[in-house]
């Protein structure tokens, strides 16, 4: 906190606020596309003479299925969004660890995707509740899936454990037969 | 419609491109699609396209390693990018290294075939102007 008391924003956590919410718009711009073209799709075959096209209900179901798909694809991106903006409204607030950790890493499989590689998350059996500067806390987590996704090669999968005690981001490089621990936040044992 | 040249869809949104394509399809437009930039290329390498739409943001080969390696196989191809992923530097870049022009998702499909109709014009007036090249250093070498 400065000394006006509002919150000092450090350049790398708007890097990943950029970060973040630019994948995610990108993301919501690729589901609005295929609406756009699907719909078409429909609106072609409303002018087109029925009797002149091999029209099908399964053909218009798919079509349907198709917007349909992408609605719930973007309904889900726009939570995951939002969820993730709350991070940011108090300096200090509390937060669960698994809801915050599965949606961050929601928002991130497109990082991974540009590379082949998978993240994929594995929640403590009970809730982690943890307070305090979520949204640094956020910030670092990124940084660590990041540079696991960066010394990952391409078709790794990076596990990411949430464990009572610690968090603990594990890239692991099947292959290699490799894990290597990237972030291990510390908490009180409840 | 009469729409000379094959047009080539790159996106790894495979949705998306056959959406495109199939109504590309209904208004005359032959149409190739591929869902990565090395599919991309094993296709311009062995058709001649009017004209790419290529996405920027794709996993492994990107958009713009796509086009350098596109030029490299023709350097008539004309190629327009459409994608959700826009940002200035990113379309000067594309411009720079030779790109037609930068659209970005979600296009009106009427949005996207003008661009296409102007890369296919561009494309027909390039092949013009290097017969007529041709036809000109023929003319010269043989001293006509």
């Amino acid at each position: 906190m400065s000394g006006n008391n509002k919150p000092h924003v450090q350049e790398s956590e708007l890097a990943f606020f950029s970060a973040i919410t630019t994948s995610a718009t990108h993301e919501m711009n690729n589901v609005l596309a295929i609406t756009e073209q699907t719909a078409g799709l429909l609106e072609d075959l409303c002018i087109e003479d029925v009797s002149e096209i091999n029209l099908s209900r399964e053909k218009l179901k798919g079509i349907v299925d198709r917007i349909t798909r992408q609605l719930a694809r973007g309904s889900q991106i726009m939570q995951r969004l939002n969820s993730f903006a709350h991070g940011a409204d108090n300096p200090t607030q509390t937060a669960e660890l698994n809801a915050l950790l599965e949606n961050l890493v929601m928002l991130m499989q497109r990082f991974a995707a540009m590379k082949k590689i998978r993240l994929d998350m594995v929640p403590a059996s009970q809730l982690v509740p943890v307070c305090g500067r979520i949204f640094t806390l956020e910030s670092e987590i990124f940084n660590a899936i990041n540079a696991a996704i960066e010394e990952s090669p391409s078709g790794a999968t990076i596990n990411i454990t949430v464990r009572n005690e610690k968090i603990q981001i594990v890239s692991e490089l099947r292959e290699r037969g490799l894990d290597i621990t990237l972030l291990q936040v510390s908490r009180e044992a409840p | 419609m009469n729409v000379p040249g094959k047009i080539l869809l790159v996106d790894d949104e495979e949705e998306f491109v056959n959406a495109l394509s199939e109504r590309m399809g209904t208004r005359g437009f032959a149409v190739d699609v591929a869902v990565s930039g090395k599919q991309a290329l094993a296709l311009a390498d062995t058709h001649d396209y009017a004209a790419v739409l290529l996405d920027l943001a794709m996993p492994e080969m990107d958009g713009l390693e796509t086009l350098e390696k596109l030029f490299k196989l023709n350097p008539d191809l004309q190629v327009i990018f459409l994608t959700g992923h826009a940002t200035a530097e990113k379309a000067f870049q594309a411009v720079k290294m030779g790109a037609m022009d930068f659209l970005e998702k979600p296009a009106r499909l009427d949005q996207i075939l003008d661009k296409i109709q102007e890369a296919q014009v561009r494309r027909v007036l390039l092949v013009e102007k290097r017969s007529a090249e041709k036809i000109k250093k023929i003319i010269n070498d043989k001293g006509w």
